[in-house]
């Protein structure tokens, strides 16, 4: 598992707010990490999942939705923020976020 | 558009279209339709062929967690499971093509009933995965019979045991789906299966799949025989249609 950089993270930043800007049809420059999924711009905690295929092959991923599941239950992740930590945490640590939470 | 339970149903153009309406996730229970409403919807004899997709962004989260783990015995396990796979036979069975339309995510039973269509259609976005086994059951919704069917014993073991996730890439190398489309899956679904049954006659269509069907689930000498009578009869009907009646 590759060790997140800033240009990485950065990156990384980039592909979510893009994602959701063009999923949930609002302007790239209205979000923030404040943003909330669901109740600012009408998405669902499923997307996540679909997010997470981007990453996928690029950074060879390999989660469990169980362990995401695991993991989200004690830290709730809705804001854009915390999907890019949650993100990167993944990135960073695979299928043994689950023994994060 | 008309409902049942979890589903709605409309036609467009002589297709069917079956949508898991159950928001934002399409969480199913098995009986996610009632089986007499989808009887009536799908009688209708100038339907040639059917679309099965979720209502919104995700095609199907599968079952909730909370829904399993609700039942109090053994036996009403059984008895849902039972109906729900009622409900799957018959559109098993149904003399047209199907198209699985899968938009978003598709996971455990929404991915079963996606395996049980002819074809399957998805968006460059989508993602597949059986996470069943990771909370404690197995994918009992036809899932173990029907991914090595579509993904070769090796990969149904893989996929089911670690429950990973899958892009629609990944799907498509491993032949879960059919074809990894840009544009809008159920608009994508219907120009195919107009293209597929064009111009081709409703006893056609159903006398093909009829005895596609049978060849998955009789043995070679009665699905032959079979199939000689199909033929047999399609050949009369199209030589009373050409000359008006049968030669002597």
């Amino acid at each position: 598992m590759p060790a997140v950089t800033p240009a990485m993270k950065e990156e990384t930043k980039e592909i979510i707010y893009n994602f959701y800007s063009e999923e949930c049809n609002v302007d790239r420059n209205t979000l923030n990490e404040n943003t909330n999924v669901i109740e600012d711009i009408g998405g669902d905690s499923l997307m996540f999942l679909e997010l997470l295929s981007l990453f996928k092959k690029k950074y060879g991923i390999n989660v469990e939705i169980k362990s995401i599941g695991k993991y989200v239950l004690k830290h709730p992740s809705a804001t854009l923020g915390k999907i890019l930590d949650l993100t990167l945490l993944i990135i960073e640590h695979g299928d043994k976020i689950a023994d994060l939470a | 558009m008309e409902t049942s339970k979890m589903s709605q149903w409309e036609v467009r153009e002589n297709i069917g279209i079956l949508s898991f309406h159950n928001p934002p996730q399409n969480y199913l229970k098995p009986e996610f339709v009632e089986l007499t409403e989808l009887k009536k919807w799908t009688q209708e004899n100038s339907l040639k062929g059917m679309i099965l997709t979720g209502h919104g962004r995700h095609f199907c989260a599968g079952m909730s967690t909370q829904k399993i783990f609700e039942f109090e015995d053994a036996k009403t396990v059984q008895e849902s499971f039972r109906k729900g796979k009622e409900i799957a036979e018959y559109l098993d069975k149904l003399p047209i093509p199907i198209v699985a339309a899968i938009n978003g995510v598709c996971l455990g039973a929404g991915l079963e009933l996606a395996l049980g269509c002819h074809i399957r259609v998805c968006s460059e976005k989508a993602v597949f995965s059986f996470p069943e086994t990771g909370w404690g059951v197995i994918p009992g919704f036809n899932g173990t019979i029907l991914l090595p069917k579509k993904v070769g014993m090796s990969n149904a073991i893989e996929l089911i045991l670690t429950g990973k996730m899958l892009s629609a890439q990944e799907a498509l190398e491993l032949k879960l789906v059919d074809y990894v489309v840009k544009e809008n899956v159920v608009d994508f679904s219907c120009n195919l299966l107009k293209t597929i049954t064009a111009d081709r006659p409703i006893e056609v269509i159903h006398s093909v799949m009829k005895s596609l069907y049978n060849e998955r689930t009789m043995s070679y000498e009665e699905a032959t025989e079979e199939e000689t009578k199909m033929v047999a009869k399609l050949v009369l009907e199209g030589i009373r249609a050409r000359y008006g009646r049968i030669p002597e």
